[in-house]
């Protein structure tokens, strides 16, 4: 039953779960607090495989998150929906857990930035970052590394997802195979090139 | 007392003779079978890779990573089949089946299989010793060593410019496979390296298994349909000395259905794919992103998403990328 939930999570996450199904995993999402928390870890995961850093936002910091969450009014939609087949409104459910994984994820991207920073060395910045271990500071260090830094020494950090990771090795297939035209030693080489590619 | 000498003569001479012979065919012969030059080794090394079946443990390393592979390469019924898997994850596969080739990714439970178009005649077979004489590249005859146990030949590639890599070769002295290769940057670091450890050649090889470790119905396959084009709306007005149009081929992107047209470069050596996507597909942008000696660059161009990708400097996709024009009077569709 756990793997069958960790299942749906992990297809919800890849976008390939069923509107119905992912509906009914979205409302036991927002009810279920430990599936909250499974589920901003599950988005904090695949965030750090995208980018090759796995750091974990405290549970302080979540429950920080959720605590706000709470208090937040959500906002009215403009246009009074018109219809009538769910009881559930999607929005409302969607937009306080979209809200929360994108905090995780925000948390992880920046934090990764922050690791990023000590190729691009910024000493004020590590100094006050290394210095705490609260998240929240560490974000407010980060923040202020990316403010202070101009952007030809700030690494390039694009928002991606794992199908354009898809495309880049659909490219490097495509290479390869058309590299064969030419023959010789590289053959090799541009096929070991695709193994051994993790999909960071 | 000249007869005796001479009949001594007579029948020592035949033994001296043979014992001549044998020495000198053993320590002669295969040195007549030794290419003459660095051109003749790699000429050797072509047409090894070619008609050669065997099975190779290979160590490729890239970014200070290290990956474990195993290489098998079988001829059956003139059917060339390979297959290269990681033997540490993520476990990926290529199998080679003749033209049909499928890319296994068991991290992602999805299979990409691709057609290659054309036969054996569209290969193009670079003329290294016009490469020579243009002075694009410098082929030289390195040291000989050993390579997993084996005499190999080292071959030095120098590029006479900066758009592309060097490289070093090491070659079997007796099969002419190539044993290790390196990519080098312009300061002699290593970019990429791949190194035989073991090598299998002969019986036995034959008997290789060409089917991935494991694949089940609920993998994802991406079956790619990859169509020749023939129109040359897209004009490359930058392009470094010695690289020629390989191919121009159209694809349908698998995540959105767009196309994607695709146009490979090469001077026989390196090679330079460049990608035209319509529509704005900054969501992917690779950016700079480098893999090893690969490096990529990315731009839009009008309704245009351009991305070169390839095996030389980031000057050299950067130049190219830039380079890529609609030609006047055309619309791209």
């Amino acid at each position: 039953m756990q793997d069958d939930v960790n299942w749906k999570l992990s297809l919800l996450l890849d976008d390939e779960l069923d509107t119905k199904e992912a509906i009914q995993l979205l409302e036991r999402i927002h009810q279920d607090p430990e599936l909250l928390d499974k589920w901003c870890c599950y988005n904090t995961m695949s965030q750090a495989m995208r980018f090759g850093s796995m750091v974990q936002p405290d549970k302080a910091f979540m429950n920080r998150i959720r605590a706000s969450l709470a208090a937040t009014e959500l906002p009215q939609s403009p246009t009074p929906s018109t219809s009538t087949s769910t009881s559930f409104p999607i929005k409302q459910i969607l937009f306080p857990l979209a809200l929360a994984a994108s905090v995780a994820t925000v948390t992880v991207l920046l934090t990764k930035q922050w690791n990023d920073s000590e190729l691009y060395p910024s000493t004020t910045v590590k100094a006050v970052a290394s210095q705490s271990s609260d998240s929240s500071s560490r974000l407010a260090a980060v923040t202020s590394f990316t403010e202070n830094t101009s952007p030809e020494t700030i690494p390039r950090q694009p928002v991606q997802t794992q199908h354009h990771y898809s495309r880049f090795e659909d490219y490097l297939i495509a290479h390869s195979e058309g590299s064969l035209y030419t023959t010789g030693p590289q053959d090799m080489l541009s096929y070991a090139r695709i193994v051994s590619h993790d999909g960071r | 007392m000249t007869g005796v000498r001479m009949k001594r003569a007579y029948i020592v001479s035949p033994w001296v003779m043979g014992i001549f012979l044998i020495v000198f065919n053993l320590s002669a012969f295969p040195q007549d079978l030794m290419p003459k030059d660095a051109l003749g080794w790699l000429k050797a090394m072509r047409e090894a890779m070619h008609n050669l079946a065997y099975q190779a443990t290979v160590v490729y390393s890239r970014d200070n990573q290290i990956q474990a592979l195993k290489l098998s390469r079988v001829i059956q019924e003139g059917v060339v089949k390979e297959h290269l898997q990681a033997l540490n994850d993520p476990l990926r596969e290529v199998v080679r089946d003749g033209d049909k080739v499928t890319c296994y990714f068991p991290d992602r439970q999805a299979m990409i299989v691709e057609y290659r178009q054309g036969n054996d005649s569209l290969f193009v077979h670079f003329p290294w010793e016009w490469q020579q004489k243009q002075g694009i590249y410098q082929f030289n005859l390195g040291h000989i060593g050993h390579v997993a146990g084996r005499p190999a030949q080292e071959i030095v590639v120098v590029p006479l410019d900066k758009y592309r890599y060097p490289r070093r070769i090491w070659l079997d002295t007796e099969t002419k496979l190539p044993l290790k290769l390196e990519l080098l940057n312009h300061d002699g670091g290593i970019l990429e390296a791949v190194v035989v450890t073991d090598i299998q050649l002969g019986k036995g090889v034959e008997k290789i298994a060409t089917v991935p470790r494991e694949s089940d119905q609920t993998w994802k396959i991406v079956d790619r349909k990859v169509i020749p084009l023939k129109d040359k709306r897209w004009q490359l007005s930058f392009l470094p000395p010695g690289f020629n149009e390989v191919l121009r081929t159209r694809r349908l992107d698998p995540i959105d259905q767009r196309p994607i047209d695709h146009i490979l470069v090469s001077d026989g050596i390196a090679s330079v794919s460049i990608y035209i996507k319509q529509g704005d597909d900054r969501g992917f942008d690779p950016g700079n992103k480098k893999l090893g000696a690969v490096n990529t660059y990315s731009k839009q161009v009008g309704d245009f998403y351009i991305t070169v990708l390839g095996d030389v400097p980031p000057e050299t996709v950067r130049a190219i990328a830039n380079g890529v024009r609609l030609a006047t009077g055309t619309t791209a569709s």
